[in-house]
């Protein structure tokens, strides 16, 4: 008998005019591993919390329609705390999974509503955090942890309730390339020691492609691919045009018009590549470089006076550069990003902003030359439309009237968000909000543009729209800077990289040399690229994109 | 690491009092504070909370509270004796006839706020907060109270999330060209609203994602919980309640008598 099965369910919420899951059936058998794949929208997250009972019982849609059975149990007549017995949910977002205020507790929490004996809960809290690597911890602040850290505890507050099913739901978006690789380790382990299904929900498809037994694609709330992931995989048109990135080897197979069978790791292509087949190198295109817009200078930073998070940075941006900042969280670079805009007075050094000094000036002033794009659009957002909000920052500067509704229907424009002016960006999706910060920083005109993180979360197709849209900017003369733990943007959009370790400058190059330099790369626990990291293998040779390897790739 | 919680660990008998034996005493301690006025007595009130503190070896707590309190205790001395008439005038301050019995009942006022004060720090400096959450459960079982317990202990732990966010907020508005510093109040005011928007925003967000994570982890699943935690009244909590509640007893019995008072009022 499936562990879990779906048949015909529909749900409706209230306010849409679409239903979020139709008709959809869907079965898990015990001990699978079930990757669920699909844009921003799909119902992926809908379906993951009406497992475990949350829909209907706590959210409630307008209509619910079907029958979900989880281990025997209708989740229409079971409690979601009973639900929870079996089945253990983690949501991307790992500050609002922790609610208590140590390691230990939050392990201890599930437990002790469960009524677990102390005796007993001790020895699974010991478990727990020692198959998430937490142990030593227990009795840390969990507002004090990392990133990951935060992560691993929500899996292990998960783990330690004993649930044969566990659903991840985008558990890694957050996650910087160490944190990624840590709960993906943490996966693997598990799966190897007890016979858990697992249900994971994320954009990474290579990953997914590694893990997972079985593939299924939501779309539109419906099932439209449920297989093993090499038969998912090799609809790779139909992926792309769902805004999604099968694995780039894969679609490289695809587009050489391989026959048979596509790859789905590195090693499985290397083995799979035809053997007619050679490259030329690519073009070591030399950017033109305009004048310097951003000098740094001998540049150290501390917070507290004991660690330095910057290490004397020297460093020269130009006019009409892309750059991308890289490296750990933690490594420094959001520190020296808001050194950039003011926002952190660097304790040591010099940093030059078109010519002059910016140590000295406010962040008040520099915001008129350096915008700054937050990770978290709902931080910058607070106006009741998208045009208000658009109009706020030239409007702060007084410009005369005709000058910013110039600038913002230009924005409205290049954003291609026309449509949505007279929305209220609350109720917008976070796709749209990221637009929409993007815009409010956009209208000031600023000179140089950072951009914080600004694809976590969203979908492959979502975040080639927003890149896209830094790249317009780019190409008229604005200087962008952007930090992202998504090689694959940073390979495919910037020209330059900027690698951080533990405060210090180690690489800057373009971006080709740095992610031809594994060996350096993988002590900061940098992946380049799958393409990238193929082609190196097999060829020597260091591809950036999909596309580009396919026009110097060639019958031998 | 930035320090968000008042509570230091040290080894001293202070911090091994069960949290119910210290939240009697902290009872009776602001009930002693009200019983006199006289600030000597007043003196004698604060010195017990003073020792307790000493004994506790948590003073150097305290640091980020002395400038508020030596503000509170400047403000009551100098506010009281225009709110309390006496019977010796010492003189005129403008239009305002000041006595010398409600100078020393601002004093004595002034004393004993910096006691409540100092007490509580020294509660909350030598108490963690989950164990003062289970003495308050064990105090009383209910599926509401816990409810209500849990409610306060989300609180303790987003504080420092929700600074973090606020200060990311403001930096983010300032860089738009929001100024808060520079402008009057009625601009000041306006220009709060692109701070705290997007922080109520952000917080109803989460707060939205926490419900659904709490419920995921069997929130309320059984009427009875167990706790990882545990608290236990020994002979010394037992012996440090009931001097407490005695020493109050006296108190009350001397200030009906007549003793630590200036003034015949609270």
């Amino acid at each position: 008998m499936s562990i879990i099965k779906l048949d015909d369910v529909w749900i409706k919420y209230r306010g849409q005019p679409d239903y979020a899951l139709r008709d959809l059936n869907l079965k898990v058998e015990r001990g699978e591993f079930l990757g669920i794949i699909g844009p921003t929208g799909a119902g992926k997250s809908t379906l993951c919390i009406t497992l475990n009972g949350l829909i209907p019982h706590l959210v409630r849609p307008d209509e619910f329609r079907g029958n979900v059975v989880v281990k025997g149990l209708n989740t229409k007549e079971h409690k979601i705390a009973e639900l929870s017995q079996h089945i253990g949910i983690v949501f991307q977002d790992y500050e609002s999974q922790l609610f208590c205020t140590n390691t230990e507790l939050e392990v201890a929490f599930g437990l002790e509503n469960l009524a677990i004996p102390r005796d007993e809960m001790k020895s699974r809290i010991e478990q727990a955090l020692k198959w998430t690597r937490l142990t030593g911890l227990e009795k840390h602040y969990t507002f004090n942890l990392s990133g990951g850290q935060k992560q691993r505890l929500a899996i292990a507050a998960v783990l330690a309730m004993h649930p044969s099913i566990i659903v991840l739901d985008e558990a890694t978006s957050d996650l910087d390339p160490v944190g990624k690789y840590e709960v993906y380790e943490i996966i693997k382990d598990l799966r190897k020691r007890e016979e858990v299904t697992m249900i994971m929900v994320d954009h990474h498809l290579d990953r997914v492609a590694e893990v997972a037994d079985r593939v299924v694609v939501v779309n539109k709330g419906k099932i439209i691919y449920d297989d093993r992931p090499r038969e998912v995989f090799s609809h790779v048109e139909e992926l792309i045009e769902l805004g999604l990135s099968p694995p780039q080897v894969a679609e490289l197979f695809h587009k050489i018009g391989y026959e048979g069978g596509y790859p789905l790791s590195v090693t499985e292509a290397m083995e799979k590549f035809p053997a007619n087949y050679g490259v030329v190198s690519p073009k070591s295109e030399l950017e033109p470089v305009g004048e310097p817009v951003i000098e740094i200078r001998n540049l150290s930073h501390t917070y507290d006076g004991e660690r330095w998070v910057l290490k004397n940075i020297n460093v020269k941006v130009h006019r009409g550069e892309f750059v991308a900042l890289i490296g750990q969280n933690g490594s420094g670079k959001t520190t020296l990003a808001l050194c950039i805009n003011g926002v952190v007075k660097p304790t040591k050094g010099s940093i030059r902003i078109l010519g002059e000094e910016a140590t000295l000036k406010t962040v008040l002033e520099l915001g008129k030359t350096v915008g700054y794009v937050y990770q978290n659009p709902d931080y910058m957002i607070y106006s009741d439309t998208v045009r208000a909000e658009l109009e706020m920052g030239p409007k702060y500067a007084e410009l005369p009237m005709e000058e910013v509704a110039r600038r913002v229907d230009h924005a409205l424009k290049v954003l291609e968000i026309e449509d949505l002016e007279k929305e209220d960006p609350f109720f917008l999706n976070k796709a749209n909000r990221q637009r929409v910060a993007v815009g409010s920083v956009l209208t000031v005109e600023p000179e140089i543009l950072i951009v914080d993180e600004p694809t976590t979360g969203l979908a492959p197709g979502e975040t080639r729209h927003i890149m896209k849209l830094a790249q317009e900017l780019n190409s008229m003369g604005k200087t962008i800077i952007v930090i992202s733990h998504d090689m694959w943007v940073i390979s495919e959009y910037c020209k330059r990289i900027l690698v951080l370790h533990n405060g210090d400058l180690i690489m800057d190059g373009p971006t080709r040399e740095v992610f031809s330099r594994t060996n350096i790369l993988r002590r900061t626990f940098i992946e380049p690229p799958q393409i990238s990291r193929f082609s190196q293998a097999k060829f020597g040779e260091t591809f950036l994109s999909v596309d580009e390897m396919v026009e110097h790739v060639s019958k031998a | 690491m930035v320090q968000f919680t008042l509570y230091v660990e040290r080894d001293t008998i202070i911090h091994r009092l069960d949290p119910r034996a210290k939240l009697v005493w902290l009872g009776c301690f602001f009930v002693w504070s009200v019983t006199f006025n006289h600030p000597l007595w007043c003196l004698v009130v604060f010195s017990i909370a003073f020792t307790v503190a000493i004994t506790s070896r948590t003073i150097s707590q305290y640091k980020f509270a002395l400038p508020g309190m030596i503000s509170l205790f400047i403000m009551c001395c100098i506010m009281w004796p225009f709110f309390r008439s006496g019977y010796t005038p010492l003189r005129y301050i403008g239009p305002l006839l000041l006595f010398y019995e409600s100078v020393l009942y601002g004093l004595g006022s002034a004393i004993r706020i910096v006691a409540m004060i100092l007490a509580g720090l020294v509660f909350f400096a030598t108490t963690r907060v989950e164990d003062l959450f289970v003495a308050l459960l064990k105090l009383k079982r209910s599926p509401l109270f816990y409810g209500m317990i849990f409610g306060v202990s989300i609180i303790f732990r987003f504080i420092p999330t929700f600074f973090a966010e606020a200060k990311l907020i403001m930096s983010a508005q300032e860089a738009r060209g929001v100024d808060v510093l520079h402008v009057n109040l009625i601009e000041k005011i306006k220009n709060s609203i692109p701070m705290m928007s997007p922080l109520f925003v952000t917080t109803l967000r989460r707060a939205g994602e926490l419900g659904l994570a709490v419920d995921s982890r069997a929130f309320r699943a059984k009427v009875e919980r167990t706790f990882l935690y545990t608290v236990k009244m020994t002979a010394k909590d037992y012996v440090i309640a009931i001097l407490s509640l005695a020493l109050t007893a006296l108190f009350l019995y001397l200030r009906i008598r007549g003793y630590g008072a200036i003034l015949p009022v609270v």
